[in-house]
Formats: C-alpha cells, sequence, structure tokens
C-alpha cells in the first residue's frame, strides 16, 4: 500500500474532485475531512471518512498526514436514520391534528400538512397566536390558557380548549395539547403542540348542556305545578324560575278575565308600581299581551323601545328593551300569558322561544286543571251541603253492600253516627224489609231500581221507606248503589188519620143522615100524620142542623190551621158566654141528671178575644164532660182571672181517660177507648187546641180513670192594645 | 100472635121512626134506650127478633150479639145490626159475631121492614 497514491483507491470522478478540494486545502494549510467510497480490491465501494492534515515546515506545507476511517458502519446508520425521519414525516403528515413546533417566542419552526393546509403553507416564523387568535398578544394576555407558556415554564403536558374565530368569523373551537421538546441535557428548548378542531364536540355538548338545563328548568316548573293547587303561587313561582333561567330583570303574569274580557296583572317582577297601575288591566286585543292572548303566539323583541312594530305599548316608555310574552294556553284557547323583560337588549333565541312556549302550555294545564278542582270543589261542596240540609237520609254502599258514605239525615233517621255506619254492611241496619220482597240494595247492584220500607233498629222514626238505585260508570258498569230514606211515620200517621176522618166523617154523617132519610120516607110514604108528622119534620130539621155545625165545625179547624179564618177580637164577657153554653147544653145536661155548676171572678175586665171562638171552646169542653158521664155526675165550670191570665177550668166526675188515649186527645178524629159508647166528631178537643193555639195559650188536661177529668185552658192576658 | 121484634137503639128518633113502620107493618115492637140491662130485658120477653145499634153508651151492640148468640136459649132469635158503622171490615165483624143481617144508616124503614118480614117468614 506504501508508495501508492491515495487517488489510486478512487474511482475517476471521486479522484478529480478530491484533488481539486485537496489542492486548495493544501494551499492554505487547512485540515481537511471528507465521507467518501473509496474503491477496493475486488472494484466495491467502501465508505470511508477521511482526514488529511498538512505537515508544514519552515511554513511550508511538505506533506499531509491521512487518516481513512472505514465508514462503512456509519454510513449504514445515517441511512436508517433518514429513512426513520422519513417515515416519522410521513406519519405526522399523516395526522388530522394540527402539529406545530413552537419555540420560546411562539414562533413556529415546523408544522406538519394539517397545519399548513388549515392555517396557511406561510405559517414557519410567524407566531402562534397571529395564525390561531388573529393577535399580536400571545393567547395568556387575552385572558386564556395557554399551553405552550404552561410547556415553558413548568415543563409537563398542558391542554385546553381555545375558543377561535375562523376566516369566515364563525366560532370554533380547538382542544390543545402542548408538551416540551428537550435537548440532550434535558432543557425544554422547543413546545410540540397538537391542535385538534372540535368545533363540533364542542357544540353537540353545549346543545346536551343547553337541552339538561331546559330539562331540570322543565323539571323543576313541573314540581312547583305539582306541589300546589294555588293559581297565583304558581305563576308567581314559575316567573321567578324563569326570570333566574333566562337571566332577565322582570317580568310579569297576566290571566284572562272572561266575564270582563280582560287581563288582570296576577303578580310581577322589577316593574315600578306606577307601570303596574297602567298596565294591571289591559283589554283583549290591545297592547303586547292582549295580542299574545288573542292569537296565542309568542312574541319577541330585542329592543322594544326601538321596535317599529310596537307603536303604542305600556311597556315601551320603561326602560324595558329585551321583551317576550308568551300565552299560557288552556286546550283550546289562551288563558293569560306571561310578559319576561330585560333593560338591555335581548335577543331571544328560537331555543328559548321553544323553552317559553313548552312553559306557557304546561302552566296554562295547570292552571285549567286548578280551574276544574276549584269547580269540583265547589260542586262537591254543594252536593255535601244539599246532601246534609236535605231531610231525607242518603246513603251509598259499594258492590259489596258495605255503607261508604251517609248523610247527616241518615244519621238523624237510623239513630246511628255516620262514622258508625261507614264500613258497615247495608244488612246489618236493614235487615227484613215490612213492605217489599227483598232488600233494595241486593235488588239495586244488580241494576234494578227498588223500594222497601223497614223498621230502623233505633232512631227516630217507627216506619222508614228505603228507595235504591244502582250506581253506573260512563261503561254501564255497576259500582255501588244510592239510598235514599224517609221516615215514613208522620205520612203514614196522616195516611191513618186520612183514613178514620173518611170513616168518621162516614160514620158520624150516618146517624143525622138516617134520620133525614128514613123519617121523610116515611112521610113521603103516608105512615105518619097529624102531631106526629110535625114530630118528625122538627126531627129532620133538628138532625139536618146538627150535621151542618159538624160541617162548620170541621171547616173552622181546617181555616184555623191553613190560617185564614181571621181572628174578630172583643172585649169578652164572660158570664154572658158561659150562660149561652149552658143554654145550649140545657137538655143533654137535665137528660142525665148532671149537675153543672158554674163559678165566675167577676172582676174579669178589659180582656180581648174571639167571643164566637171561646164560646165553642167552652161549649166543646162542657159538651165533652157532659158526653163522657154518667148520669147524676158533677160538672164545674170556672172561669178565673190569676195574674196576667185567665184560667177556664172544666173538671167533672165523669169516666176519666184512660192513660194510653191521653196523648192523643187533641188529634182530629181521635175518638179514644171511650166513642165506641158516645157520638160525637172527634173534631171537639182537636177545635179548642186551635182556638187555644191563635189565643196563645195553653191548654192542660188532667185524669183519672172512673173518677174525672179536669181541662185548664190558660189565656194570656189581652188588652185592646194587644189585640 | 103478632111476632114480637125488639129495638135497641140510644137515638130516640130512630127508635120513634122504626117502632112507628114495624107497627104499621102489624109487628108488636118493643123498644130500649139503654143497653145497660138489655140481656135481661131480652131474656124476659123473648123476641122473635131484634134490631141493635152497635154503638151505645154502656154496652155496645156488637157485645150484647155476642152474649146472645153464645147463650143457648137465646142463639136462635135473628139479630139484625143497624149502624152507623159503614166499613167493609166493620160488617165482617159483625158476621163474624153472629149478626144475621148487617144494615147500614141511613136506611129505609120500608126495606127494613121488608127485611124484618122476609126474616121472620124464613123462621
Amino acid at each position: 500500500m506504501a508508495g501508492s497514491s491515495i487517488y489510486d483507491f478512487l474511482d475517476t470522478e471521486n479522484a478529480m474532485i478530491m484533488k481539486k478540494e485537496l489542492g486548495l486545502k493544501r494551499h492554505r494549510g487547512e485540515h481537511s475531512i471528507y465521507e467518501i467510497n473509496i474503491t477496493a480490491k475486488d472494484g466495491s465501494q467502501i465508505p470511508v471518512l477521511i482526514t488529511g492534515a498538512p505537515i508544514i515546515r519552515d511554513g511550508e506545507v511538505v506533506g499531509k498526514i491521512g487518516i481513512i476511517k472505514d465508514f462503512r458502519e456509519q454510513a449504514k446508520l445515517v441511512k436508517e436514520l433518514k429513512e426513520s425521519k422519513a417515515y416519522i414525516e410521513t406519519i405526522i403528515d399523516s395526522i388530522e391534528d394540527s402539529i406545530l413546533i413552537i419555540n420560546h417566542d411562539y414562533r413556529i419552526l415546523k408544522a406538519n400538512v394539517a397545519a399548513l393546509t388549515r392555517y396557511g403553507n406561510n405559517i414557519t416564523e410567524k407566531k402562534c397566536h397571529e395564525i390561531t387568535h388573529h393577535s399580536s398578544r400571545p393567547c395568556w394576555m387575552e385572558g386564556e390558557d395557554c399551553p405552550i407558556q404552561g410547556v415553558f415554564t413548568n415543563g409537563g403536558t398542558w391542554r385546553t380548549i381555545h375558543e377561535h374565530y375562523d376566516e369566515g368569523g364563525n366560532k370554533c373551537y380547538a382542544e390543545v395539547i402542548a408538551s416540551p421538546v428537550r435537548n440532550s441535557e434535558g432543557k425544554v428548548v422547543e413546545a410540540l403542540e397538537i391542535m385538534r378542531d372540535v368545533t363540533e364536540r364542542v357544540r353537540h355538548m353545549d346543545e346536551i348542556n343547553r337541552r339538561n338545563r331546559e330539562l331540570i328548568l322543565l323539571n323543576s316548573i313541573a314540581s312547583i305545578i305539582n306541589q300546589s293547587i294555588k293559581a297565583e303561587e304558581i305563576f308567581s313561582s314559575v316567573l321567578d324560575r324563569l326570570m333566574e333561567a333566562l337571566d332577565m330583570d322582570g317580568g310579569c303574569v297576566f290571566i284572562i278575565d272572561e266575564k270582563t274580557r280582560t287581563l288582570i296583572c296576577s303578580c310581577h317582577r322589577g316593574i315600578a308600581e306606577q307601570c303596574t297601575s297602567t298596565a294591571v288591566r289591559i283589554k283583549l286585543g290591545s297592547d303586547i299581551p292582549g295580542r299574545v292572548a288573542v292569537t296565542g303566539e309568542v312574541m319577541t323583541s330585542s329592543d322594544l323601545s326601538s321596535d317599529s312594530r310596537i307603536s303604542l305599548s305600556a311597556f315601551k316608555d320603561t326602560g324595558i328593551k329585551g321583551y317576550c310574552c308568551i300565552p299560557v294556553k288552556g286546550k283550546d284557547r289562551a288563558l293569560g300569558v306571561y310578559c319576561l323583560f330585560k333593560f338591555k337588549e335581548h335577543f331571544f333565541t328560537m331555543e328559548e322561544e321553544r323553552l317559553l312556549r313548552a312553559v306557557g302550555e304546561m302552566t296554562g294545564l295547570a292552571l285549567e286543571n286548578i280551574r276544574l278542582y276549584e269547580e269540583m270543589r265547589i260542586d262537591r261542596g254543594l252536593a255535601e251541603a244539599i246532601l246534609n240540609t236535605m231531610s231525607e237520609g242518603v246513603c251509598t254502599v259499594d258492590t259489596n253492600g258495605v255503607i261508604v258514605s251517609a248523610n247527616r239525615s241518615a244519621e238523624r233517621i237510623l239513630g246511628i253516627p255516620a262514622t258508625n255506619l261507614v264500613g258497615r254492611d247495608y244488612t246489618e241496619i236493614f235487615s227484613e224489609p215490612v213492605e217489599g220482597d227483598a232488600c233494595p240494595v241486593v235488588k239495586s247492584l244488580k241494576g234494578e231500581k227498588a223500594s222497601a220500607e223497614f223498621i230502623p233498629e233505633k232512631g227516630k222514626g217507627d216506619v222508614i221507606h228505603v228507595s235504591s238505585l244502582p250506581l253506573m260508570d260512563p261503561a254501564n258498569r255497576i259500582y255501588g248503589a244510592v239510598q235514599v230514606f224517609r221516615d215514613v211515620t208522620r205520612e203514614r200517621e196522616i195516611d191513618r188519620m186520612k183514613t178514620d176522618i173518611i170513616r168518621s166523617v162516614s160514620h158520624e154523617f150516618r146517624a143525622p143522615l138516617s134520620a133525614i132519610v128514613g123519617l121523610s120516607e116515611m112521610l113521603i110514604d103516608g105512615d105518619i100524620d097529624g102531631t106526629r108528622a110535625r114530630e118528625y119534620l122538627l126531627t129532620i130539621y133538628e138532625e139536618g142542623m146538627r150535621l151542618s155545625e159538624m160541617v162548620s165545625e170541621l171547616l173552622s179547624i181546617s181555616k184555623i190551621e191553613s190560617g185564614k179564618e181571621s181572628i174578630r177580637f172583643s172585649n169578652i164577657d164572660f158570664p154572658e158566654i158561659v150562660e149561652s153554653v149552658k143554654r145550649v147544653l140545657d137538655v143533654p145536661v137535665a137528660n142525665k141528671n148532671i149537675s153543672l155548676l158554674t163559678e165566675i171572678d167577676t172582676d174579669i175586665q178589659g180582656f180581648y178575644g174571639d167571643r164566637g171562638k171561646l164560646r165553642r171552646l167552652l161549649l166543646n169542653l162542657v159538651d165533652n164532660a157532659v158526653k163522657y158521664s154518667d148520669p147524676g155526675s158533677y160538672i164545674n165550670l170556672r172561669v178565673r182571672y190569676s195574674g196576667e191570665y185567665v184560667i177556664l177550668e172544666v173538671s167533672d166526675t165523669g169516666w176519666g181517660i184512660p192513660e194510653n188515649d191521653m196523648a192523643n186527645l187533641s188529634k182530629r178524629f181521635y175518638r179514644g177507648t171511650h166513642g165506641e159508647r158516645t157520638k160525637g166528631t172527634g173534631l171537639g178537643l182537636a177545635l179548642c187546641k186551635e182556638i187555644v193555639r191563635i189565643h196563645h195559650g195553653s191548654i192542660d188536661i188532667k185524669s183519672r180513670l172512673t173518677k174525672g177529668t179536669t181541662v185548664i185552658v190558660t189565656l194570656p192576658y189581652r188588652r185592646l192594645d194587644d189585640a | 100472635m103478632m111476632p114480637k121484634v125488639m129495638v135497641i137503639d140510644d137515638e130516640p128518633f130512630i127508635l120513634m121512626m122504626i117502632e112507628d113502620k114495624l107497627r104499621r107493618g102489624g109487628l108488636e115492637v118493643f123498644t130500649l134506650r139503654e143497653s145497660k140491662n138489655a140481656v135481661d130485658v131480652i131474656r124476659r120477653e123473648m123476641p122473635d127478633l131484634i134490631i141493635l145499634d152497635w154503638m151505645m153508651p154502656e154496652i155496645s151492640g156488637i157485645s150484647i150479639c155476642k152474649t146472645i148468640k153464645t147463650d143457648p136459649d137465646l142463639t136462635k132469635i135473628p139479630v139484625f145490626m143497624l149502624t152507623a158503622k159503614g166499613q167493609e171490615d166493620d160488617e165482617k165483624l159483625g158476621i163474624k159475631c153472629g149478626v144475621d143481617r148487617y144494615i147500614t144508616k141511613p136506611f129505609s124503614p120500608r126495606i127494613l121492614l121488608e127485611l124484618v118480614r122476609e126474616q121472620l117468614g124464613n123462621k
């Protein structure tokens, strides 16, 4: 190898270049280093590193030392390095996110294809904030998190989302991740920034958040509606919630008064009193709330003060700018409106309008339900009041015949408190009907209308009439039965009395009629003549008169009872009345050999009453005493004065009244046990009772069987002034 | 011998009327205004027919009828109940107590005479 020239190992081209280079360097006495291929013995090219240094003597380059280093290993490494670098760059360029290498000065040193495409080919050497924010200042100076600053200040990886505007001015979002690039000493020399476009994601998240807020708002409003049945309370709370959710300065709620066709302010916030006084009542169709109530459409204005659509409004010159009015919608019409406003301009978005419309619908339905409930409550209250004031007992049973409800009259008639009735089986209360073939409830629960009469266990009535009807739902399914019961004791008594009246009238009328019919028939047949005929005619006349008297008596009672009989007051002369009575009863008294004694206080003066009726009273009492006494009895008639009263007393030593007749004595046509033994109308005492009643007096009867009877009539002293 | 009819009623005009009619019809009539001793008088007089009022003081006509009809000596005497009690139930009760004919007031003395004759003819 010694003695060979270096160029012998090079091919011709490389040898030429080398000769030229070395010549220059030698001339300048410089060191040289080359990475070059030399030709091996076998003719193959070997990469070598040739370093050369001049050998200088006396300032002259006299020779050269050359070192040849086999560079085949290094050349391989360099090649691999280049390949991997290209590989990494291909990867980086194929990533869709923008990747930038940024230095301390925020200057972009490198950018991948995605970044170049997004921000332009000329971004290297520009500052990152210039291309992303279009700002001359770094983003942290604009109040944003700056991951690059984080990397250079503290190292580590930093992540944030930046809001940007693209070249078209559209808002967009980028997720920024910055990581440090360190040198061999570990010092952060550059920052690697990955920027990902997350505009869509952020928008979706915003949408989800907005929807969530809406749902929370609607949920809280639903909860307000559910927790109250007071319309004003609901509207007030909903208004507060809306103001809070939409960041409004004030608002008000108007409810339509259907009668006056006006909107009346139910509650308001943030409005001066003088404003509400003018806007407290708005005619349907006028102003914004009036129009919204009529059309049922939402109305919004971003600035009411300058809105050309609205020329006249109570809200126009109040400083209100952002304004919206939403209908409170019922099933088929608006029931009121919500107004919300802001003293700054506010553009109501479609979403806000949609939300407000939903709130309007929700509260509208709630208001309708409240009104329905109120109506129901009133109806129910009315029904309850009717049920509890009606004289008929009403109770309902379920399909098992168990009593579900009972009104007050039911308690009274049955003599059982409602609390003890409810829950009991109906058949426990009404077992065997006295009239009717079965328990009416059983029939009604089969869908029939039924009635029966019962005798209650307790209670006031003796006989109860029960009508029962099935209760059916709209699908005609029986869900129970309602019973209406009436105490018919009095009715039955009246029925009995009616029968008695007819019986008695027909009976009592038969005796005088017998005389009239029989005696006149014999006169007509010519059976009788002479003085006997005159006797017959007299009897016919007397019996006719008796008949007439009975009719009058009956009419008198009914006239007094019905209030049709007028009372003729006059100064009463008791001795005169007593004499008249004695005269009338002279014959029967004499026939029975009865001693009728009379005692009259002489100092009774100035007592005013109806003479005719008082005479009838005494006549009836004394006549009864005569009728119900054996021959030879004593009757005492006393009229005396006692303080503020006049007392009429008729006592006899007659048959006396059996105990069981006492309670019924003054009932019309009641004849009592002794009725079989005497003739009479059964009207006498009933008429006496009425006469005493219209004189505001009282009647008291004391009697002992076989010993006699005393009737005491007490009449309050009545003077001319009272009469 | 003329058949004897006994009439018991507390109304004098009824007694007068029946007495006049029956006498004119050729019957012997015995009247009684008080019912108290009626049964004794009946036993004494033993009439061929008795006309009774129902409602009388002291003893009622129906009670007298019951006594007659339960007394073997008297039971065959026909009893006419001449009464103002015109209800169906009253008549039923009367018949049940042995009344032979139930006549309600007001009545025709002419028909009464015919009925009495008919009853006496049946005898």
